[in-house]
């Protein structure tokens, strides 16, 4: 027990770590870019000794290690910049888009886990014949695949020619408000059940989208996961006394390859962050992914580095209680990270 | 050694084709890429434009054939920047050893802790939307990845022989990871190397999809499906089948891959 303690605590400590890096990697980004925060705060029309003026005020006539710092201490009270575009906190814009985006990227990573995993352990039981097969020959596809372009295939198919799937943002008509901003379990709680339908049916396309390069990488770790658990004593021990096949999988060998997935589907959240950006831009899915798209076309800087810090900070809270789960559903688990 | 698996010869044939369009493009393309036909704007699939025409009645297949210029270009770079600086800080960290070694290697550990592509988005942003950028900053964010692949199997490497009767002869750092390591990982690289090809055409391709990468006129295959993508419903073509280019090329590289390894190392089963 305390070797988990002190293993969780390294790990804690490593995520604080990386946390702080995120912060100095977004604040040297922030001094490359060709922005001058002073300029953009004054307006155009402002004269040089009034911008001179601001940029004292705003300490940018510092030394960069103390703007680091006023920047740091910015970012731990929660102000992450002001977007240019509107002039609204980035934190105000990015939360008020957050849920489209989370309902999102949670669907396509339950679709994806959903699909790939019978795939892997099925192609690990039929190692060698036609399943494992067919099973590589759709992981080379989807991985392959560029799913911004796959999203647009869909868009032709299940809204132009066949007219079954909306094509473009979450619902039809103006969106119900909720306590959670999820609207599948918003309509869920308010037993709306068109509501749920028509939610449902705006994120098929995005989520398929979104899923695809997944669906095969997925596969693959799973399929290598079961011919290891496969072959292991225990699983001998299980077919030895008496077991069929199918209840020694079951029984014996499920946990055992779906424990170690626990880190990796944090890894996929990484892929979905950065493909939403793109996918959320061919469904014009009123997201965090378009909002930063559109920034990036303003060259909104405070918009596209509050959204690095932000996703970057959620990506290290998701792997680390992923290591959390993983530690309390696997108790052998103690080698340092 | 055995025969090579069948898959390294499908996906080379398609990276060759890939890489005859790069070399040939003006030759292949029956028109130059940025031919104005204001008569023909969107013209449809026909004998004259095989893939229709755009907006301004440039050849969408003369595109796609120029675009592979640029798009595999960058590709190439991005693996070039992530795999040669990679290899090279984790052979020399893990032939000096001690403090350096722990140093690269907690620094490695810190980035690959991030969500690498947000970060090289925001990069590209900064330094300015360009193809020359994008390449910039995916190459540097898949150093940590080789880093740490290449420092693996170096350890095991530098007890070996002969590495250590050359190290006995006063080889330094540099030359041991040149002219002794290097060559002996040169099979790991390649099927790596490949398989990160395939990852940058895709990551190359979305991002410029997203502004950030080949800038207007520039026919790049993720700026090409941009422009097609602001009139799918309509015109189709224009969006559709640069898409085929960046998904035939990714598929070509995976292929390549992982035959490759199958070929290089037939123990390996993953």
């Amino acid at each position: 027990m305390s070797t988990r303690v002190v293993r969780l605590a390294q790990r804690a400590g490593f995520s604080a770590v990386v946390l702080l890096s995120v912060t100095a990697i977004t604040f040297a980004i922030l001094a490359l870019s060709p922005s001058d925060p002073a300029r953009l705060l004054a307006g155009p029309q402002a004269t040089e000794a009034a911008v001179a003026q601001l940029r004292v005020r705003l300490g940018l006539d510092q030394p960069l290690w103390a703007q680091y710092g006023a920047y740091l201490a910015r970012v731990l009270s929660g102000d992450f910049g002001v977007s240019v575009q509107t002039g609204r906190p980035v934190l105000e814009e990015i939360a008020a888009r957050a849920p489209a985006t989370i309902e999102l990227m949670t669907s396509a990573l339950i679709v994806a886990a959903a699909i790939a995993i019978p795939l892997g352990v099925w192609a690990a039981r039929r190692r060698g014949g036609w399943p494992d097969h067919v099973v590589r020959a759709v992981s080379v596809a989807s991985i392959s695949m560029p799913g911004f372009w796959l999203g647009m295939l869909l868009v032709l198919l299940f809204y132009r020619e066949l007219g079954w799937l909306p094509a473009n943002g979450r619902f039809g008509g103006v969106e119900p408000g909720g306590p959670t901003g999820i609207l599948l379990i918003d309509t869920l709680a308010a037993g709306d059940a068109a509501g749920f339908i028509d939610a449902l049916a705006h994120l098929a396309l995005p989520v398929a989208a979104l899923a695809i390069a997944d669906i095969g990488a997925l596969a693959r770790l799973v399929r290598a996961q079961t011919l290891s658990v496969l072959s292991a004593d225990y699983m001998r021990m299980a077919r030895a006394s008496g077991l069929s096949e199918g209840e020694a999988v079951r029984h014996h060998a499920m946990r055992n390859v779906l424990t170690p997935l626990v880190p990796i589907l944090a890894l996929s959240l990484a892929q979905m962050l950065y493909g939403s950006v793109v996918i959320e831009t061919t469904f014009g899915w009123p997201g965090v992914g378009a909002y930063v798209v559109q920034a990036i076309f303003a060259l909104d800087y405070p918009v596209i580095l509050g959204f690095a810090l932000i996703a970057s900070i959620a990506y290290v809270a998701f792997n680390l209680a992923a290591d959390i789960a993983q530690s309390v559903l696997d108790p052998r688990i103690q080698e340092a990270v | 050694m055995r025969r090579p698996p069948f898959v390294l010869y499908a996906g080379a044939a398609i990276v060759a084709a890939l890489g005859a369009c790069a070399l040939l493009a003006p030759w292949i393309a029956p028109y130059p890429p940025n031919a104005v036909d204001s008569g023909m704007a969107f013209a449809p699939p026909s004998a004259t434009h095989w893939a229709g025409a755009d907006g301004l009645g440039r050849d969408v297949f003369s595109r796609i054939v120029h675009g592979a210029r640029p798009s595999l270009l960058s590709a190439v770079g991005i693996v070039a920047i992530g795999l040669g600086g990679g290899a090279l800080i984790g052979a020399l960290a893990a032939l000096i050893g001690g403090a350096t070694e722990q140093i690269v290697m907690r620094v490695t550990e810190i980035v690959m802790a991030l969500p690498g592509l947000v970060i090289a988005l925001a990069l590209t942003a900064a330094l300015g939307p360009s193809l020359v950028n994008l390449t910039l900053a995916l190459g540097v964010l898949s150093i940590p990845f080789y880093v740490r692949l290449v420092r693996g199997e170096t350890l095991t490497l530098r007890e070996r022989g002969f590495v250590k009767a050359a190290r006995a002869m006063g080889a330094g750092p540099l030359w041991l990871a040149v002219r002794h390591i290097a060559p002996n990982l040169a099979p790991v690289l390649a099927v790596y190397g490949t398989m990160g090809l395939s990852g940058a055409v895709l990551a190359a391709s979305a991002l410029s999809f997203v502004g950030l990468g080949a800038q207007p006129p520039m026919a790049e295959w993720g700026a090409l499906i941009f422009d097609g993508s602001q009139t799918l419903l309509t015109e189709w073509w224009v969006a559709v089948f640069p898409g085929i280019a960046v998904a035939l090329s990714a598929l070509g590289f995976n292929l390549l891959g992982d035959g490759l390894r199958d070929w290089l190392d037939p123990r390996g089963d993953a």
